[in-house]
């Protein structure tokens, strides 16, 4: 088991809650360690520096109860100087194999100001996460280490059943369970919070028009179970048929039946309003000047007259007979007589060499005009749509198309400002029309320039200038009616799909439109489904694992809480039943008392929490503890007043059972107590054992809690004498004097014998008390060693009043013991001090 | 086994037989076992569940 073996061997705290600026190391090194103290003298501070030592925490914050805000500055002793921020635990703990490490936990930052608390862990000076590694490791919330104090003691009986499922599968460490199951959840969650895709919204709109049915069947697909290529079936043949029945004409082909529902779906809008009378193409640019630069500089370059000719000369010299010429002849054009010589023809040759350049240039313009010429009449041609129908409406169709727009509540002004910017489009797009004309009557005539070789004669340039004048002012009144158009279109769309909506026409084209998607969607839907309804299954499948998981280790744990109940209070008629689920669910524990009206007889079966007495309820939250620290192996536990002070007559059986069963498993307790009775016989039984015992005052609450050891017989007999101190009668008291007198005794001779040994001369205190067994011989002995006048006077008052005469009267009251036990207290703290190597034992 | 699921062998016993819930639940509950943070434990079930949506 985890921790099997380990040990602390000592603790030393400073500044945490009642501990002061004093470092205060207490010896742990026994199996068995009893705290006695009384009320408010630190004795629950030691138990909770144990528990945050091991888990830097405390569970008071969280088990106690109040707001978290009353915790803030709780664990730093509050009598600190300002700047003393030296707060810490420390101890030598003997782990696994027995190796010996010391271990320190440093407060970093108290609760406070809505923060946790903080805390530096380190092991033999390395910093560590936690104390496993030494044996003591921390166990789930809120009990986290086996340290059991009063709120812990009482929480689980305290809270209400639902909470304490909680806090026994932390007992059983079983929370491991819950985070798979809440993970497990998560997921589910997030599937379930998973918008489905955007289509299955539009099947959603469908189911509101005539083709309801269609939609249905697709939106049924995601639960059926479908293959993808199910699902693509299911949805063309649906979409298809209801295509058919919304058209009244048969559909086949999705292409089609989109065409057709669109042409629907625009007539059907434009009848609600028509909006296309609005619209209009945008001008595109007006086409450039055509280049014709290389011509000009071509025929500038040539003889224009030869160019003129070039095309006469260039057929005559075709002519075979001209072109072979070795004498003369006469002109074939001209028919002067011998005027063409073979000289003449070569002259002829070079001159159409020349003129070449320019028919090849005049081509090429030839081209670039007849091309500027097809851009004029496609210009021209695209002119009529740029300018909307609505642009030339008559008053009358105006007024229509405002009722139109009153009718679905739209601002009729928005068609007349519409219509008014269209208007304006008309004399722009006139201006156009004119300036094109005068472009194609220019290019017309530099075309015939060209075809004659002759220079280019109009204004080209300046026409074309005109049209792009003319084409940027239309270009300005669209962009203007555009702006219009846009506000128009921005409130009419939406009114008058609200106005159509539900005939089926837009809610069926939007789906056949994004049919690929729309099985993507269902495909992706029907997993998502059949995803969270395994999910479902699964989580209720792993709760009721866990649930028999929980039920096998509560029967583990029922028997073990029962041995720990039997310890503490055997043979009683009332008894421990068992923690179990009610009724096989997960959400309340309950805790079953067993009633007995004999030892043989039936026992009838009832909430513990309803009839137990706070004693037994006190019991039953011990043996819940103990079961656990059982259950996970824990090596140290600290039991803090594990008995109350009103259960007495179970504080035999807590020494010899309980305490005896866990120190013979080997466990080491460490017990602190209000109780002296339960404090000594504590030590009496076990001291066989080997035990360490302390006593802890708060006297100087800056300084803070002052640990004695009392593990002597002096110390055991001044714990012996608290019994009796406060009895009401003489009787009770003279047995408190017979301690204190006895415990006087022991103390002078330990003295007498230490300051003996120290003059030189062996002495033990067996030696002591053959020459002066009895008080009245020893004042006079151990005043030679006494360290001040005031102690001689105290020697001499212990025997004045520690022996009381045999008539009540003479019995000293309480008070006076009191100061006799501080008096004792005081010399025996200064003797141990005094002398080099403490006093003898 | 995971050491942030201690348990989970001891549940794996209780989840016996062969209907769809618990086969699943085992099937989550072993893709749980390789985690050792919370993170790793959401990635293996959010990863199972991605399987389980394709199939």
């Amino acid at each position: 088991m985890t921790g099997q073996g380990t040990r602390l061997l000592w603790v030393e705290i400073r500044g945490f809650r009642a501990f002061g600026t004093e470092p205060r190391r207490l010896e742990l090194d026994a199996p068995l360690i009893v705290v006695h103290a009384g009320n408010s003298q630190g004795k629950t501070s030691f138990a909770e520096a144990l528990e945050f030592l091991i888990t830097g925490y405390s569970s008071r914050r969280d088990l106690l109860g109040g707001a978290k805000a009353e915790y803030d500055d709780s664990l730093r002793n509050a009598h600190l100087p300002d700047g003393d921020l030296d707060v810490y635990i420390e101890a030598g703990v003997a782990g696994p194999g027995g190796v010996v490490h010391k271990v320190r936990r440093e407060l970093v930052q108290d609760f406070g100001y809505g923060a946790e608390c903080a805390s530096r862990l380190l092991i033999d000076g390395l910093p560590v996460e936690d104390l496993a590694a030494v044996g003591l490791p921390m166990s789930d919330p809120p009990v986290r280490a086996p340290v059991l104090l009063q709120h812990i003691l009482r929480d689980v009986l305290s809270t209400q059943p639902k909470q304490r499922v909680g806090y026994f599968k932390a007992l059983l460490s079983l929370t491991d369970l819950d985070l798979l199951h809440d993970r497990v959840a998560a997921v589910c969650s997030t599937l379930e919070r998973e918008a489905p895709g955007a289509t299955l919204a539009a099947v959603t709109r469908l189911l509101q028009t005539p083709a309801t049915q269609a939609a249905a069947a697709i939106r049924d697909v995601v639960d059926g179970g479908l293959d993808a290529e199910t699902i693509a079936l299911v949805v063309d043949v649906e979409l298809l048929t209801a295509g058919s029945e919304l058209l009244g004409t048969p559909a086949t082909q999705f292409p089609e039946l989109q065409t057709a529902l669109e042409a629907a779906v625009a007539e059907q809008n434009e009848e609600t309003f028509p909006l296309g009378a609005f619209t209009a193409s945008a001008v595109v640019d007006a086409s450039s000047r055509p280049d014709l630069d290389t011509y000009a500089n071509a025929l500038g370059q040539a003889d224009r007259d030869a160019a003129h000719l070039a095309p006469l000369l260039a057929a005559a010299l075709a002519v075979e007979d001209l072109a072979g010429l070795d004498h003369p002849m006469d002109c074939p054009i001209c028919a002067t007589p011998k005027a063409l010589t073979p000289a003449r023809i070569v002259t002829l040759r070079e001159q159409l060499r020349r003129t070449t350049a320019v028919d090849a240039a005049a081509v090429a313009a030839g081209g670039v005009v007849q091309k500027a010429r097809q851009d004029l009449d496609r210009l021209l041609a695209a002119l009529p749509g740029a300018v909307p129908a609505a642009g030339a409406w008559s008053p009358e169709q105006l007024a229509a198309a405002g009722a139109q727009l009153r009718h679905l509540d739209v601002d009729d002004a928005l068609a007349e400002r519409a219509r008014a910017t269209a208007a304006s489009l008309l004399p722009a797009a006139d201006g156009v029309r004119t300036a094109i004309k005068a472009a194609a009557e220019m290019l017309d005539r530099t075309a015939l320039d060209i075809k004659a070789r002759n220079g280019l004669s109009g204004d080209l340039g300046g026409r074309y200038t005109a049209l792009t004048d003319a084409v940027q002012q239309l270009q300005r009144a669209s962009q203007n009616h555009h702006e219009a158009l846009q506000a128009l279109r921005a409130a009419v769309e939406p009114a008058v799909r609200h106005r159509v909506a539900g005939s089926g026409f837009a809610e069926l084209l939007n789906l056949v439109a994004h049919g690929e998607q729309l099985v993507e969607d269902l495909v992706a839907e029907a997993g998502r489904r059949r995803t969270i309804k395994r999910l479902k299954a699964a989580e209720l499948a792993l709760s009721k694992g866990a649930g028999r998981v929980l039920d096998a280790r509560f029967e583990q744990m029922s028997e073990a809480i029962e041995g720990w109940w039997a310890s503490i209070r055997p043979e009683e008629l009332v008894g421990f039943g068992g923690v179990r689920r009610r009724a096989g669910g997960a959400r309340f524990i309950n805790l079953d008392a067993t009633l007995r009206s004999t030892t043989t007889g039936h026992a009838v079966i009832r909430d513990a929490i309803g009839v137990y007495s706070d004693s037994q309820l006190n019991a039953l939250g011990l043996s819940i503890f103990l079961a656990r620290a059982e259950l996970l192996g824990s090596s140290v536990v600290v039991l803090d007043d594990p008995i109350p002070g009103s259960d007495s007559d179970h504080r035999l059986t807590f020494v010899q059972n309980t305490l005896a069963r866990l120190l013979d498993a080997g466990t080491q307790v460490i017990l602190t107590t209000f109780d002296s009775k339960l404090a000594d016989w504590a030590q009496s039984n076990h001291d066989h054992r080997g035990l360490v015992s302390y006593q802890l005052t708060l006297s100087d609450l800056s300084a803070g809690v002052d640990p004695s050891q009392t593990s002597d017989t002096f110390s055991r007999l001044l714990l012996e004498a608290e019994d009796n101190l406060y009895s009401p009668t003489s009787r009770g008291r003279r047995a408190a004097c017979g301690s204190y007198r006895a415990a006087a005794e022991r103390l002078a001779k330990q003295i007498v014998a230490t300051g003996r040994t120290h003059d030189g001369t062996m002495c033990t205190v067996a030696d002591i008390h053959a020459e002066a067994p009895m008080l009245k011989d020893l004042v006079p002995l151990v005043n030679g060693y006494a360290l001040d006048n005031a102690e001689k006077g105290q020697w001499r008052t212990f025997n004045k009043v520690l022996n009381p005469g045999n008539h009540d009267d003479d019995v000293a009251p309480t008070t006076e013991l009191k100061v006799v036990r501080g008096n004792l207290r005081r010399i025996a703290k200064t003797h141990r001090e005094h002398w080099p190597t403490g006093l003898l034992a | 086994m995971s050491n942030l699921l201690p348990n989970l062998d001891d549940l794996l016993t209780e989840l016996p037989g062969a209907t769809p819930g618990v086969a699943d639940a085992r099937a989550l509950a072993q893709a749980a076992s390789s985690a050792s943070t919370v993170d790793e434990l959401d990635q293996a079930l959010t990863s199972l569940a991605a399987d389980w949506r394709k199939s």
